[in-house]
C-alpha cells in the first residue's frame, strides 16, 4: 500500500464530505432550482470520488521497499524541525507585527531565522537583518505610500 | 497599427523605461536562483503595484516575467540545477557544454535564444491576440462556462505525474473558489462567521502561500550549498557560426513555444522539452544530443521564452490565463480595475497596446541587460540561502499584508503555504488550484447566469455550437490524458521488468 496516497486520499474524502456536509444547509432556489448549493455540493462529490479512486490505487499499490526514514532529531541540524520553527516564526511574526511594529518585529524574525540556518557571524547577521528591514520598510512606506504597522516606534517615526 | 505606435510612445516615458529595466533584472536574479520561481516573483511583486499606474505596474511585471525566463538558464549552465521549471530542457546540454569550459558560449547563446524566441513571442502575441478577442466579442455567458470548463480539463490534464491527483487539485481549487458570497444570491458559503472571507479567499495572500511560502518551507530543510562548475564568462554574444547552426531550431522552437503558450496550462517546460525534443529528432547527428550541443541549448532557451507571449494571448483575449504566471498576472490586471478578455479590447485598448508593446520592449532590455550584467547574474547564484529564504519570508508577509492592511490575510498566506508544502511534497500539482481560483467563479457565475435566462434548462448549452465543440473538447483532452498517462505507465513497468532504469 503507498501510505502517502491513501492518507491523501482520506483527506480528499473528508474535505469533500465536510463541504457537501456544509451545501446541504445553503438554501435552496426554488425558481432555477440550482441554488448556491448545486455548485459546491457537485464538486465536494467530485472530490470525494477522485479521493477514493487514490485511496483504492493506494491500497492496491504494492508495498514499496521500506524507507529509511531518519528518526526525527530535535535540533536545528534537521530540516524537519527547521521547517516546522519556520512556520511558528512567520505565525509569531504575524502575531506580534501590530503591537510590536514591523521594523523591530522584521530585524528579529530576519536574525532568528538566519542563525538558525547557520549564519552566526553577529555583525553581518545584524547588518543584513537591519539592511533588508530596511530596505523592505522603504519601499512599501514612502515608495509605495502603503502603510506598515509602526508599533513601538510610533512617536519615532511620524 | 497606430495604436501601437502611440503605446511605444507611452512605453518610451523614462519612468515606463526604470520599471521594465527593475522588473528585468529581478526578473532574471529570481530566475538565476534555483527554487525561486517566475510564478514566484510575479506573487512578491504584484504587492508593489498596489496604488501605481496600470501602465506602469504590468510593464514592471511584464519585465519580471520575461526577465526570469531567461534567468532560469543561468542556473541551469552553470550549477545543474534549472533556476525555474522552464529551463529543465536547457540543463541537458547547457551544463555538459559548461563542464568543457563553453560557460560563456552557453550563456550568450541562451541569452540570444531567449531573447529572439521572447521576441518572436510577443509579435505573434500582438498580432494573434486582437483576432481571438474578435470571435470572442460574440460569446455569451454559455460560452464562457464552456471555455473555462476546456481550460480547466487542459490545466488538470498536463499538469502533474498523476491523473488523479491533478483532477483532485483542480476540483479542490475550484471548492475553495465557491467560498464567500454566492454570485447570483450573494448567500456566504462556508465562511464560518468570518468576514474577511466574505469576497472570497484573498487571491493575492493565497498565490503567495501557494508559491512562495511552500518553496520556503521547503528550501529550509536544505542546506547543502551548490555544486558550481569553474564557469569563465569570456563571452557575450554567441559566435556567427554558432547563431548559423542555430537559426532553424530558433525560428521552429519560438513559433512553437509561443503556441504551445497559448494552450491554457501548457507552461515554458512543455514547451521546452517539445522544442528540444523536435531539433534532436530532426537533427544529422541526434546521438550527440545530451554532450553539449548548441543547438539543443538554443531549441529550449527560444521556445520557454517565446512561451511568455503566447501565454498572454488566451490572457488577453478571453480572460483565461495561459500558464500559472499570467494566472497572477490576472490579479494584477484586477487589482487595477481590469479584466482581462473581449470587454479590455472594447473599454481598454489603449492599455492592451501598452501592454503588447511593453512586452516587445521588455524582451529588447531583457537583452541589453543580460549583456551588460551576465557577470553579475552568474555570480547570484551563490547568494546564501541563509539570507534569501527568510527575506522572502518578510517579504511575504508584507505583500499578504498591505493591500487590506489585515493580519488574517496572512494567516491565511500562511496556511496556503502549509497546505502548498505538503502538497507539493506528495506529488500534487499546485498550479491547476490557482487556476481554478479564476475559472472556478467564471464557470459558476456563467453557468447561473445561463440558467437564469434558460429558467433552469441546461438544455440551453446545446442550443450553442461553440460551447458543445469547447465542451467535447475538454471531455477528449481528458480521455486523451488519461490514455497517454496508461501508456506512459505500461511503458515503464516493462521496462521495468527488462531491468532498464527508468529515464530521467
Amino acid at each position: 500500500m503507498n501510505r502517502a496516497n491513501f492518507v491523501s486520499g482520506a483527506i480528499g474524502v473528508a474535505v469533500g464530505g465536510g463541504a457537501l456536509a456544509g451545501a446541504s444547509e445553503f438554501p435552496p432556489d426554488v425558481v432555477m432550482n440550482v441554488g448556491p448549493a448545486f455548485f459546491p455540493s457537485m464538486l465536494a462529490g467530485m472530490l470525494v470520488l477522485a479521493s477514493a479512486i487514490l485511496m483504492v490505487g493506494a491500497a492496491l499499490e504494492p508495498a514499496a521497499a521500506a524507507e529509511a526514514r531518519a528518526p526525527l532529531r530535535w535540533s536545528f541540524a534537521d530540516g524537519r524541525v527547521r521547517a516546522a520553527v519556520t512556520v511558528a516564526a512567520v505565525a509569531g511574526f504575524t502575531l506580534v507585527l501590530g503591537p510590536l511594529g514591523f521594523i523591530p518585529t522584521s530585524v528579529l524574525f530576519l536574525a532568528g531565522m538566519m542563525a538558525m540556518l547557520g549564519m552566526r557571524r553577529p555583525l553581518p547577521l545584524l547588518a543584513v537583518s537591519v539592511g533588508v528591514t530596511a530596505a523592505i520598510w522603504l519601499i512599501f512606506e514612502k515608495l509605495l505610500v502603503l502603510s506598515l504597522p509602526a508599533g513601538i516606534l510610533d512617536s519615532l517615526l511620524y | 497599427m497606430d495604436l501601437l505606435l502611440h503605446s511605444f510612445g507611452n512605453v518610451f516615458h523614462p519612468s515606463v523605461m526604470l520599471v521594465i529595466a527593475m522588473g528585468v533584472a529581478v526578473g532574471i536574479t529570481i530566475g538565476a536562483l534555483p527554487g525561486l520561481t517566475a510564478t514566484m516573483g510575479v506573487a512578491l511583486l504584484v504587492p508593489l503595484t498596489f496604488g501605481r499606474p496600470p501602465l506602469e505596474s504590468l510593464a514592471m511585471l511584464l519585465g519580471l516575467y520575461c526577465g526570469a525566463m531567461y534567468g532560469g538558464s543561468i542556473a541551469a549552465i552553470l550549477v545543474r540545477t534549472p533556476g525555474t521549471p522552464a529551463a529543465a530542457a536547457t540543463v541537458l546540454e547547457g551544463y555538459p557544454m559548461a563542464q568543457r569550459g563553453e560557460a560563456g558560449r552557453a550563456l550568450a547563446m541562451a541569452l540570444f535564444a531567449s531573447f529572439t524566441g521572447g521576441l518572436t513571442g510577443a509579435l505573434i502575441m500582438t498580432f494573434l491576440s486582437p483576432m481571438i478577442s474578435h470571435v470572442a466579442l460574440e460569446f455569451s455567458t454559455v460560452e464562457y462556462f464552456a471555455l473555462a470548463v476546456f481550460g480547466l480539463s487542459v490545466i488538470v490534464s498536463i499538469s502533474g505525474k498523476s491523473i488523479v491527483k491533478g483532477l483532485m487539485t483542480g476540483i479542490f481549487g475550484l471548492l475553495i473558489s465557491t467560498i464567500g458570497a454566492d454570485p447570483i444570491s450573494g448567500y456566504p458559503r462556508f465562511i464560518f462567521g468570518q468576514m474577511d472571507l466574505f469576497e472570497g479567499p484573498p487571491f493575492i495572500p493565497t498565490l503567495i502561500g501557494l508559491f512562495a511560502v511552500s518553496e520556503v518551507i521547503a528550501n529550509v530543510q536544505v542546506t547543502q550549498s551548490l555544486q558550481r562548475v569553474r564557469a569563465v564568462v569570456d563571452r557575450y554574444f554567441p559566435s556567427w557560426a554558432d547563431i548559423k547552426a542555430s537559426l532553424v531550431p530558433i525560428g521552429r522552437g519560438s513559433v512553437l513555444g509561443a503556441l504551445i503558450g497559448a494552450i491554457p496550462g501548457a507552461g515554458g517546460d512543455i514547451a521546452a522539452f517539445v522544442s528540444y525534443g523536435e531539433t534532436k529528432r530532426t537533427s544529422k547527428h541526434p546521438e550527440k544530443f545530451g554532450t553539449g550541443q548548441v543547438e539543443g541549448l538554443a531549441a529550449s532557451e527560444c521556445a520557454n521564452n517565446a512561451c511568455s507571449g503566447g501565454a498572454m494571448i488566451p490572457l488577453l483575449s478571453l480572460g483565461v490565463p495561459g500558464d500559472a504566471v499570467t494566472a497572477v498576472l490576472l490579479g494584477a490586471f484586477v487589482i487595477q480595475g481590469l479584466q482581462p478578455g473581449p470587454l479590455l479590447y472594447k473599454d481598454h485598448i489603449d492599455i492592451v497596446y501598452n501592454v503588447f508593446a511593453s512586452m516587445i520592449v521588455a524582451n529588447f532590455a531583457l537583452l541589453a541587460i543580460g549583456l551588460v550584467g551576465i557577470r553579475l547574474f552568474a555570480k547570484v547564484i551563490l547568494v546564501r540561502r541563509a539570507i534569501l529564504m527568510p527575506s522572502i519570508l518578510v517579504l511575504s508577509v508584507v505583500g499578504a499584508y498591505a493591500m487590506r492592511r489585515d493580519v488574517f490575510d496572512v494567516y491565511f498566506m500562511l496556511g496556503c503555504g502549509v497546505v502548498g508544502y505538503f502538497m507539493q511534497k506528495h506529488e500534487f500539482p499546485l498550479s491547476p488550484i490557482l487556476l481554478a481560483l479564476i475559472l472556478g467563479p467564471m464557470a459558476e457565475a456563467n453557468l447561473r447566469r445561463s440558467l437564469v435566462v434558460s429558467g433552469g434548462d441546461f438544455g440551453i448549452i446545446l442550443t450553442r455550437p461553440i460551447a458543445v465543440a469547447l465542451l467535447v473538447l475538454a471531455v477528449a483532452s481528458l480521455a486523451a490524458s488519461f490514455y497517454n498517462h496508461r501508456k506512459i505507465a505500461r511503458r515503464l513497468a516493462e521496462q521495468a521488468a527488462r531491468g532498464e532504469p527508468p529515464p530521467g
